[in-house]
């Protein structure tokens, strides 16, 4: 084509609409061009920017290696970089603002952040607190001791679990800034299921960065879109969920 | 210049080299600069466009003058199919333009604050950029040649996104 003789210039501010728009693998490769780019490519703000503009949601899973896949195509199962040996089997613990992190059941020191946008990972032995050491804070009111008692999900800087208050399922919260306990309403079912109750089958997660409850069998989300509003809870379904090809030993994430 | 529904209010834009071109209230709308202005009642005489070019201008307008014609997504949820890969087509066709009039349209879309626009020409030169190694990206961007990384660092870089050159 003729029309690439020409050279153009476009400021910064522009640009970043521009390499918003580009696949993943040329992002990667375009961070070689220059200091500028590579910083501007690097940046926390553009993987934000940059997840907003693709906007998909995806399905993580593992099945001999890490695997993602979009909602809205289940056709379009990409492998992920394999971080983790072949013999090996990965569980995969959770996610927080597009980071995945996943443990490997074979060497269990061996822990691994994958950054679903970049296909960027670390990989890591142990993890060392700070301070090393541990703080204890205030007593929990609810049972966490229930279901698969999964790690809290970090959404708008509260943790969550799917917890017990007496006889009732509640979706419990702890405030990280003021270290309070309190609790999120959760979805009106309708005639479906109660969700919550059925705790074998449902996983608390953080899609972007809201909460949600996903039911694997069924390949339904529920989105709540406005935090702490009981009405925001949003019904998304997964077309083709049980075509994914997930090994029987289920360990995925929703990111 | 418009033969279109005479009882339209009229908009008058000059261009950099004083062209003028008068065109439908409702095709300025388009442009969210615009539309405050009229809003603000301060589009009643010429408005000129100092920075524009009436070649980008004259492309800009015949953008707007499709785009407000075609029906709006939120207006209907079941607006035909037609007209929607009509507008494609359209948009498909438009992008079809040298390298340096995309960058004249694009700054002026920038300017006149047209959203689908702004996009429009991003994804296009998206499209065309993709392909490319970073030494062509160098020339087809105008890469400052003293914002270069050094040997090392590219080496570094690459070997750190070593995935994505396979």
């Amino acid at each position: 084509m003729t029309c690439e003789k020409g050279s153009i210039t476009i400021p910064q501010d522009i640009i970043i609409h521009i390499l918003c728009r580009l696949p993943v693998k040329f992002v990667g490769r375009f961070r070689c061009v220059s200091k500028e780019w590579l910083c501007l490519l690097s940046e926390p703000e553009f993987i934000k920017t940059y997840q907003k503009t693709h906007n998909r949601n995806h399905f993580i899973f593992y099945s001999g290696s890490l695997y993602s896949v979009p909602f809205d195509n289940h056709e379009a199962v990409s492998t992920l970089t394999k971080p983790l040996s072949d013999k090996n089997n990965a569980y995969i613990y959770g996610s927080c603002n597009g980071l995945v992190l996943a443990y490997d059941l074979h060497d269990a020191q061996t822990f691994v952040i994958l950054n679903q946008t970049t296909r960027e990972y670390v990989q890591f032995l142990n993890v060392s607190l700070r301070s090393n050491t541990w703080r204890r804070v205030s007593d929990s009111p609810y049972e966490h001791f229930y279901g698969d008692a999964s790690s809290g999900v970090f959404v708008n800087g509260l943790l969550h679990w799917v917890a017990r208050k007496g006889s009732d399922v509640v979706l419990a919260a702890f405030s990280l800034a003021d270290e309070k306990f309190s609790e999120v309403p959760s979805p009106v079912f309708y005639n479906d299921v109660n969700t919550l109750s059925d705790n074998v089958h449902c996983k608390l997660v953080a899609l972007g960065e809201k909460l949600a409850i996903f039911h694997e069998v069924k390949g339904v989300v529920w989105l709540m879109n406005e935090y702490r509003v009981k009405e925001s809870w949003t019904k998304i379904v997964l077309c083709g969920f049980n075509k994914i090809p997930m090994s029987k030993f289920k360990t995925y994430i929703l990111i | 210049m418009s033969t279109s529904s005479s009882s339209s209010k009229k908009i008058v834009l000059k261009s950099a080299d004083n062209e003028t071109f008068e065109i439908d209230e409702i095709v300025a709308l388009e442009s969210q600069a615009i539309k405050n202005m009229i809003e603000d009642e301060c589009a009643d005489n010429v408005i000129p466009l100092g920075n524009i070019d009436s070649k980008t201008l004259s492309k800009i307008i015949e953008y707007c003058k499709k785009h407000a014609e075609s029906p709006k997504k939120d207006d209907n949820a079941d607006i035909d199919e037609k007209a929607v890969e009509d507008l494609k087509s359209f948009d498909a066709e438009f992008a079809k333009v040298d390298m340096p009039l995309i960058q004249d349209i694009l700054m002026a879309a920038n300017f006149l604050n047209i959203d689908n626009l702004i996009g429009l020409m991003c994804r296009t030169i998206a499209d065309r950029i993709k392909g490319k190694t970073p030494e062509e990206i160098r020339k087809i961007l105008n890469i400052n040649k003293n914002d270069l990384l050094s040997p090392e660092q590219e080496a570094k870089a690459r070997e750190e996104n070593s995935w994505a050159f396979d």
